[in-house]
């Protein structure tokens, strides 16, 4: 519910980005989304389609890139993507784990036509 | 027309961070211990704020934010201690801004400050308020499989308060079970099992806020 906040808090990042860049158009922008990340990618994507008009981001696409999550268990050291909740270690079984990736909003890319 | 791909890798909350960033040093400054209490609405924040503020009085206020009302801080005023209403209007979750907006009401100088958070266990997870600790609450009613339902505001705690515990023999909540779903998100969890109804686990809250306080700010 919170993913208008966020795409608020992008188109206005990428049109500071495209000020200093000397840029007139917002082409494309990638934006890498985590699983842990509290943002749900359909809403993002319906957020940023509203949000966009008026902007110089207005024909813009935005390309989510999904990031898995990754962890690593803290008893026999195994790095792994977990399919699902709880996290089991897939060697020794042993349940949770510290979660090194899947936390990211982060914009990894931008087009721009300069 | 040309062309040109920057790259960026820039997080998406960037600028709430350096809001963030910016509340956060300021605070320490002061000398306030400041906790972000996140839970479904319901859980029981203003109640466990209410608890704290028998024992901690004047030493605590509060920044309380609703999507509508000031209820909260007319509950919380009624217990001597200051408290501070944001209004959000309907939006799901506090930010830096509105916090940093706040703290300008803010009068005198408190040992600790609580943040209450909007009561809901998604949107909050996600925004850096400053915060020099995070409580997530999980009360009994709620289930013991919520920390895999909403794992987020689990992973980025550092304190897990079960509340209405007096509740267990009423409600199918295992009390093991919820605690072991919870460290296996995030193994470092603190975790304190309370009721305001029988006083269970406050004093080893108090206890952990005075740690908490000391290892900040040992000279204080």
């Amino acid at each position: 519910m919170h993913e208008a906040s966020l795409i608020q808090a992008l188109l206005e990042q990428v049109q500071d980005l495209a000020r200093r860049e000397g840029a007139r158009r917002i082409l494309r922008i990638q934006l890498r989304v985590g699983r842990f990340s509290t943002a749900v990618p359909e809403l993002l994507e319906s957020a940023f389609e509203i949000l966009k008009q008026g902007t110089p981001a207005e024909e813009a696409r935005l390309d989510l890139h999904l990031e898995p999550a990754r962890v690593r268990c803290e008893a026999c050291g195994l790095e792994y993507e977990p399919e699902d909740l709880p996290f089991i270690c897939p060697r020794c079984g042993t349940w949770g784990g510290t979660l090194l990736q899947g936390r990211d909003l982060v914009i990894e890319a931008v087009d721009l036509e300069v | 027309m040309a062309q040109k791909r920057v790259v960026l890798e820039e997080g998406i909350l960037k600028s709430n961070d350096l809001l963030a960033q910016k509340v956060r040093e300021d605070l320490r400054r002061r000398r306030i211990l400041v906790t972000n209490l996140l839970s479904s609405p319901g859980a029981g924040k203003t109640a466990l704020l209410e608890a704290l503020a028998q024992n901690l009085g004047p030493q605590m206020a509060v920044i309380v934010g609703d999507v509508q009302t000031r209820r909260d801080a007319e509950r919380l005023e009624r217990h001597g201690i200051q408290a501070v209403q944001i209004v959000t209007g309907g939006t799901c979750h506090l930010e830096a801004r509105m916090v940093l907006r706040a703290l300008e009401e803010l009068q005198g100088t408190p040992r600790y400050l609580f943040i209450e958070n909007v009561g809901n266990l998604v949107c909050p997870a996600g925004f850096d308020l400053g915060e020099q600790q995070r409580w997530v609450l999980l009360s009994t009613p709620e289930g013991d499989d919520k920390p895999l339902k909403y794992p987020e505001a689990f992973l980025t705690s550092h304190v897990l308060v079960i509340t209405k515990m007096d509740l267990v023999p009423h409600v199918p909540f295992d009390v093991d079970q919820a605690e072991a779903y919870a460290r296996s998100l995030n193994p470092r969890l603190r975790i304190f099992r309370t009721s305001v109804m029988t006083g269970e686990g406050l004093e080893a809250l108090l206890a952990h806020l005075e740690h908490t306080y000391r290892s900040l700010f040992p000279d204080a």
